[in-house]
């Protein structure tokens, strides 16, 4: 039986009742509270125009204008939006992941020579702020050394910047370090080639850490906004995050909150049909922050 | 049956004439044509040019216009390829693209733009090319001179306004006032009598979101009150420059603002930028704004319902110096990082499609821009007189409540000032943020809070 | 492949005895060749997009840096200038303010979220989806609409003031409010995270150690005093210093919710960086502020380090 600080017993006395009704009346409060930005952009996408700015409290709109979210969804353009974000988030992500996992393998089972010095090189970029360093890579991305290449206004500037990942570099190192060594030696008797171990026994064993990472890299590209911000001058390239900021001032309020609704929904629904990883990927989150 | 197919002919003729009888019934104005191109451009070699500002897809008419209209310029001189992109000007963005060399070979600019460009060797010199076209001197001279350093021009004007005051006229005469303000003092007191809390109604109002906008129509109101730009940022002659905001008039302007603020309570709370200080106009949430003159199309394409039959139009109230006003307006400039074939193609294509006879009777007829706009003449002479005939049947908006402005215009009552130099959307941020603190803190002390701003303006920009 | 590697045994074995030698490192060269091709993408994308850019930054902040042209040295022209700036001081005074704010409004809402939320007998799952909601939302989206609920004229927060007869605030642009204003939408849009670790932290104890508290009389309070806060104290001290760090580098929120105003009362390092960097295009300056920035948060880590191993002893 499942107990908290409270027995089940206790539970049942009058003060541990009085106790858990109002822990539970505090934490729907908090609830409704979260909630409320979702609700009220909701119902504000449903209001007129000039009504939105009528005095009252008017939560629900006695009319309901649904005609606004498809306005909002046809003038913001929001299918290229979509797309775009998509295109930028799921590219992101894979890169990351293939990127990530495989230094991880590397650094994990290969025993590269300097192998520690490396992994703290990678560590050290988690203490240094983005915005630190976000002007020379700007510069950087304007013109990448060596190879002298213009990633500006393309969806790779974005791509590589966001192969960089410690975080998930360190958290797929942890895991696969505790994969036993001896599936790997035997699979390297059996003659089987650095490639293949990684494939056929490294990723499949780690599927559970891959889509850990992998939600949590979704969530946080699909939320980015100064990088593509900045690289992306193009509107027709841009996310749905930097189109709305320079869209909605050319909207009025009832579309912009309808506009905001819909660009929610696809990390709302990932958020509730994902949470089970998510779960999993928060104990790991606190070491990142 | 009769009757049905005289109705089907009363349908046709109905749906057919209501395009052609408004041209027919026009005073047909002659097109204006002041327009020399070459034979060919750049040599006849191919080329092909980036232009900014294409209307995006969900502008659908717009957008066929305008792949039509440079699909005309193509066959005009079949060696030039001309490639449209939906990027708008925004100034962080396109100091990205002169970083990143990747400037649209055509992109449009604010007013308030141009030095950046040349500074940082991003502008054509475009002088060459618009005394071959012969519409150098067909441009107002103080307009021109804001796109020219050194005698060499650097963009071509696509239109200026003054910053004015915008002002609800039915609120005006509800509250016993048959016209705008004079002074900035009667503004003052007409703005305490116009300021309505329980209703959500301010007097007054500005852009107040502390950027650089609300600098610039700050400095409008210190220029009312006999501010100059040498007042702003003096030149020295040895060729250096002191930031001399920090006193004078600009101090008084700030005062002024401070006590509509804090004394008077006459401003709006929210914060206003460029395009929500036109819905709380629209809105009838402000009663009085300083407005840009061409943010009344803003107002016809974003906000249809608006009763333009109550908005009226005014110049700058009148200060120690007379109605002095900014200006403000779009350019069309060319990437110096373009090849010599590139900025001649650009340059032309631009040229052409402002100039052109058939293409302005083409483009005032399908624009969904409203016609009537209390802006600034851009031309100057028999071309300006020519071109604003042509354009007065196609009105839009209901121009004699612009009568105050047009005709203080006309009579040469509003004096354009400069903006000062150098470094002027630097000057505007800092001074945005002053003049946000001063909304924000009744405890400010503007003199000194000017005077320091100054201070780090001579020190990180003039000095630096 | 396998006589690859049963000489490769051999070697090892051979260079236990007599140390470095030739054969062994012949031996490892194609393994180690292998290792670094793994770790080559890595390498490759860390060098070119973090550690070149940081190593720049330290490198432009002593220079006067042109977007296009040539950079020139200038010494430590750059950090002078920073103590010249009449913005310093009210920056860093705005991240002791918004770190006091984040910490009053942010800091003890998860903790309180989680021990509540461990004590639900049912709806556990439906509480932890619902707070961890607003943490995907990004925060340029979550602006829009808290500009319009913070809307002093149409907003439904002055709405609610007028309900209840007080009178109207102006949220974003008040002297006072901005600040709190702000932490709430970035408390908003992060708590949930917070909770749900402390909350799984909480899961990791042994109902038998209250059962145990239970019999030697302790109530329910001291329960929660000596058995589960001591539990998430290491966590709640690194979730401390992470706010922290989140905190002195905000930039998102003012960004987009306030640019910084009124006047300069939520600009924020990161803020003035960008503002230096991308509008005034004085890069060299801005990265004077970059070099700072992780100059304070790295001594602050230390501090804390030395600090904490300090308490814990």
């Amino acid at each position: 039986m499942d107990r908290g600080f409270l027995s089940a017993v206790e539970l049942r006395t009058p003060a541990g009742r009085t106790y858990y009704l109002v822990a539970l009346a505090l934490l729907v409060l908090a609830a409704v509270l979260t909630l409320f930005p979702f609700f009220f952009a909701f119902t504000s996408g449903l209001k007129g125009s000039t009504e939105i700015f009528a005095a009252g409290l008017n939560l629900i709109p006695a009319d309901p204008h649904w005609q606004n979210y498809a306005d909002a969804w046809r003038q913001f353009n929001m299918p290229r939006l979509f797309a775009n974000s998509f295109v930028i988030v799921g590219v992101g992500v894979i890169l990351r992941l293939i990127v990530s996992s495989a230094a991880a393998f590397s650094l994990s089972k290969l025993k590269p020579v300097g192998g520690r010095i490396i992994t703290l090189g990678f560590l050290t970029t988690l203490m240094v702020p983005f915005i630190a360093y976000f002007v020379p890579l700007f510069k950087t991305l304007n013109d990448v050394p060596i190879v002298h290449l213009n990633l500006l206004n393309s969806y790779w500037g974005l791509w590589l910047p966001y192969c960089v990942d410690a975080f998930s570099i360190f958290v797929l190192k942890t895991f696969i370090d505790r994969i036993p060594s001896d599936l790997i030696d035997s699979a390297r008797v059996d003659g089987a080639t650095a490639l293949q171990m990684f494939r056929h026994i490294i990723l499949p064993l780690s599927r559970s850490i891959l889509i850990v990472v992998c939600v949590l890299s979704f969530v946080a590209l699909w939320k980015d906004f100064l990088l593509p911000y900045l690289v992306l001058a193009d509107p027709l390239m841009q996310p749905i995050t930097v189109r709305l900021f320079y869209l909605a001032d050319d909207y009025s309020v009832n579309l912009q909150m309808a506009a905001s609704f819909i660009a929610l929904l696809p990390p709302l629904l990932i958020a509730i049909l994902l949470q089970r990883y998510m779960k999993v990927g928060l104990t790991l989150g606190g070491v990142k922050g | 049956m009769k009757r049905h197919l005289s109705l089907a002919i009363l349908v046709i003729l109905v749906l057919t004439g209501v395009y052609i009888l408004p041209v027919m019934a026009q005073d047909a104005a002659p097109v204006p044509d002041v327009l020399t191109l070459p034979e060919q451009i750049a040599g006849g070699r191919d080329v092909t040019i980036t232009v900014s500002e294409m209307p995006s897809v969900d502008q659908a008419e717009a957008r066929a216009q305008w792949e039509a209209t440079a699909q005309r310029f193509m066959e005009l001189y079949p060696n030039v390829t001309v490639n449209g992109l939906e990027l708008q000007y925004d100034p962080a963005a396109f100091t990205a693209l002169i970083a990143g060399n990747q400037l649209p070979t055509l992109f449009r600019a604010y007013f308030t733009e141009p030095h950046k460009f040349i500074s940082e060797g991003a502008a054509a010199d475009l002088t060459p090319y618009l005394e071959t076209a012969g519409i150098r001197d067909v441009f107002n001279p103080e307009i021109l001179a804001v796109t020219s350093e050194d005698g060499s021009v650097y963009g071509i004007p696509k239109d200026a306004y003054a910053l004015g005051l915008a002002y609800n006229i039915s609120m005006l005469s509800d509250a016993g006032f048959d016209g705008p303000p004079e002074t900035w003092q009667e503004l003052a007191d007409m703005a305490v009598a116009l300021t309505d809390r329980d209703n959500n109604q301010s007097g007054f109002a500005f852009i107040n979101d502390g950027s650089g906008a609300t600098g610039w129509h700050f400095t409008n109101i210190a220029y009312g009150f006999g501010a100059t730009p040498e007042d702003i940022i003096r030149p020295n002659e040895d060729g250096t420059f002191t930031a001399a905001f920090g006193e004078g008039p600009t101090v008084d302007a700030l005062q002024f603002i401070k006590d509509l603020r804090w004394s008077q309570d006459v401003l709006p709370g929210a914060t206003l930028d460029w395009g929500s200080i036109s819905e709380a106009l629209v809105s009838g949430r402000v009663a009085m704004v300083i407005y840009a003159g061409d943010q009344f199309n803003w107002d016809y394409t974003q906000f249809p319902d608006t009763d333009f039959n109550n908005l009226g139009y005014a110049p700058a109230p009148a200060g120690p110096n007379g109605r002095i006003t900014l200006s403000g307006g779009n350019v069309w400039m060319v990437s110096g990082q373009a090849s010599a074939d590139e900025q001649e193609a650009a340059a032309y294509f631009q040229i052409w499609r402002q100039f052109d006879p058939v293409e302005l009777q083409t483009a005032i007829e399908a624009t969904t821009e409203a016609i009537g706009m209390p802006t600034l003449p851009l031309y100057v002479g028999d071309y300006q007189e020519q071109f604003e005939a042509f354009r007065t049947p196609y009105n839009k908006l209901p121009v004699e409540n612009y009568e105050p402005f047009n005709e203080a215009v006309k009579n040469g009552e509003v004096h354009l000032q400069t903006e000062p130099q150098p470094n002027v959307q630097d000057y505007y941020a800092e001074v945005g943020v002053v003049v946000s603190e001063v909304l924000s803190d009744q405890n400010v002390d503007v003199a000194t809070r000017l005077a320091e701003a100054a201070e780090e303006f001579q020190a990180f920009v003039l000095d630096n | 492949m396998t006589s690859y590697l049963l000489r490769r045994d051999a070697d090892e074995a051979r260079s236990k005895r007599s140390g470095f030698d030739m054969a062994r490192f012949r031996a490892q060269l194609p393994r180690q060749i292998t290792a670094y091709l793994f770790l080559l993408p890595a390498l490759i994308a860390f060098g070119l997009f973090a550690w070149y850019p940081i190593v720049n930054s330290v490198v432009m902040s002593f220079q006067d840096v042109s977007l296009t042209g040539a950079s020139t040295w200038v010494g430590l022209h750059n950090f002078e200038l920073m103590l010249k700036d009449p913005a310093t001081g009210v920056i860093w005074k705005n991240v002791a303010e918004f770190l006091f704010w984040s910490l009053a409004l942010g800091f003890f809402v998860p903790v309180i979220i989680a021990l509540l939320v461990r004590e639900m007998r049912i709806g556990k799952g439906f509480f932890r989806v619902v707070y961890f909601l607003p943490t995907v939302v990004p925060a340029a989206v979550a602006v829009i609409i808290w500009r319009f609920i913070y809307d002093p004229d149409a907003g439904i927060l002055n709405e609610l003031l007028r309900q209840l007869g007080m009178s109207r605030q102006l949220w974003l642009q008040d002297l006072t409010l901005a600040k709190p204003a702000l932490v709430a939408v970035m408390t908003w849009n992060a708590f949930g995270t917070t909770a749900l670790i402390y909350l799984a932290s909480l899961q990791d104890i042994s109902q038998e150690l209250y059962e145990a508290a239970e019999l030697d009389g302790a109530s329910p309070w001291q329960r929660v005093l000596h058995i589960g806060l001591p539990h998430l104290y290491p966590i709640m001290s690194l979730m401390f210093l992470l706010q922290i760090i989140a905190v002195v580098q905000v930039f998102t929120e003012p960004f987009l919710l306030t640019f910084g105003g009124p006047g300069r009362e939520t600009l924020t390092p990161a803020m003035h960086i960008y503002n230096r960097a991308f509008i005034r295009v004085d890069l060299g300056y801005a990265s004077a502020w970059s070099v700072t920035m992780i100059v304070v948060l790295a001594v602050f880590s230390i501090i804390y380090r030395v600090v904490n191993s300090r308490l814990s002893r």
